[in-house]
């Protein structure tokens, strides 16, 4: 990697442009997922990375990244919050037009088309009780879906210990398995 | 009543919607897209930089100067000597019409209008000179010293006089051509004008 952003060559600045253009080619995929599962909104994810890109390049400091993916998912998360603070009522996959597109694009196993919606009445419903929970526990379990990110990245990621990830983890899963079954039983009575 | 294997597989379920989503095809070549417009843009603001930081300074400097030029004008702190503190101390008390003005504590503008010359101010007479008080011990010693430098001064001087002794050339005294007395004498008219003819 080389250093010195402002008084490089030509030559050096089309080297580091390479650079770029390679780690843009290796992580933009694992950013796009991070900001998604932070914000469920696929626009306002790639907003985030191309400014969790650009920023990077502008100050430079990814030519000293020693762990590309911890780097970029701490960048991408600081930024995914600045804009659900900005903004918070873009977030949340049900006041979205991804909401309609996901319940399509999820397979069925069934051929029956009531069953069909159903399954995605139930989907949806599962959508709005995860955006539901509070930010402390939405957050490691949106993270603990994306590609490869184990429970220290989501830590580190996070900044709290990694044994308060694995309960925050599971106390999210039982909250929704809690308000699932509430739901399912009023259906089933009704 | 769902089991809680069936709640953990609809959980799953919708959280692997999180990752089956995809960006649109392009993401990356926007983004480099963006980062090469940026790369110019800092350039420019580099020179625009170089350009506006002496421009800035310049700026800063001439309203400064201008500032100080005309709302605040330079001052010239006047020289004041001070009479020593040992004189106010002193014994001896000199009349209050003697006493030396306050000084002039005050600062003299550089550019400040020039005013007609005016009389100094005349310091009052003293109606004994000198003062009638008694002398210090200070003053009387010098007056000592000074008189016997005066004497021993005159009488260096007087030793090295020599005083060469006087020559009185003698009298000599013509006789007078006195006339004789049996010649006629002349009316007054007749020797008036005699004395006139050369």
């Amino acid at each position: 990697m080389r250093s010195g952003q402002e008084n490089e060559s030509p030559e050096d600045e089309a080297f580091a442009l390479l650079d770029f253009e390679a780690l843009v080619g290796r992580q933009s995929r694992f950013v796009f997922q991070v900001a998604y599962a932070m914000l469920r909104n696929s626009h306002d994810a790639e907003d985030v990375v191309q400014e969790t890109f650009l920023s990077l390049y502008r100050s430079g400091a990814w030519r000293k990244i020693n762990d590309e993916r911890a780097f970029l998912a701490r960048a991408t998360w600081r930024q995914s919050v600045d804009r659900l603070r900005a903004n918070p009522r873009r977030a949340g996959l049900h006041n979205t037009e991804d909401n309609a597109t996901l319940l399509l694009e999820l397979p069925s196993r069934e051929s029956d088309p009531e069953q069909t919606l159903l399954e995605a009445d139930q989907r949806a419903a599962v959508h709005r009780l995860i955006d539901a929970l509070p930010e402390e526990l939405r957050q490691p379990l949106a993270l603990s879906t994306v590609q490869e990110l184990n429970s220290r990245e989501i830590a580190a990621i996070l900044d709290i210990p990694e044994g308060t990830v694995r309960t925050r983890l599971m106390r999210a899963r039982q909250m929704l398995k809690q308000k699932l079954s509430a739901q399912v039983e009023v259906r089933h009575a009704n | 009543m769902p089991t809680d294997r069936e709640l953990d597989e609809l959980i799953d379920a919708a959280l692997s919607s999180y990752s089956a989503t995809e960006a649109r095809p392009g993401l990356e070549q926007r983004i480099l897209t963006n980062a090469l417009a940026e790369h110019p843009r800092r350039r420019r603001f580099a020179w625009a930089w170089a350009f506006a930081v002496p421009a800035a300074a310049c700026l800063l400097l001439f309203l400064f100067f201008a500032e100080r030029h005309n709302s605040s004008p330079s001052t010239l702190e006047a020289t004041v000597i001070t009479a020593p503190a040992s004189a106010a101390a002193s014994p001896r008390e000199t009349p209050k019409a003697n006493s030396l003005p306050p000084p002039l504590n005050r600062s003299i503008p550089h550019n400040a209008p020039t005013k007609p010359p005016t009389t100094p101010e005349t310091l009052p007479k003293q109606d004994v000179f000198p003062s009638p008080s008694p002398l210090t011990a200070e003053e009387q010693t010098l007056f000592a010293y000074n008189r016997s430098q005066l004497r021993a001064t005159i009488a260096r001087r007087g030793t090295q006089l020599e005083i060469n002794p006087l020559t009185i050339s003698e009298l000599q005294i013509e006789p007078l051509d006195i006339p004789a007395l049996d010649q006629p004498a002349l009316s007054p008219s007749e020797s008036g004008r005699n004395e006139q003819q050369p």
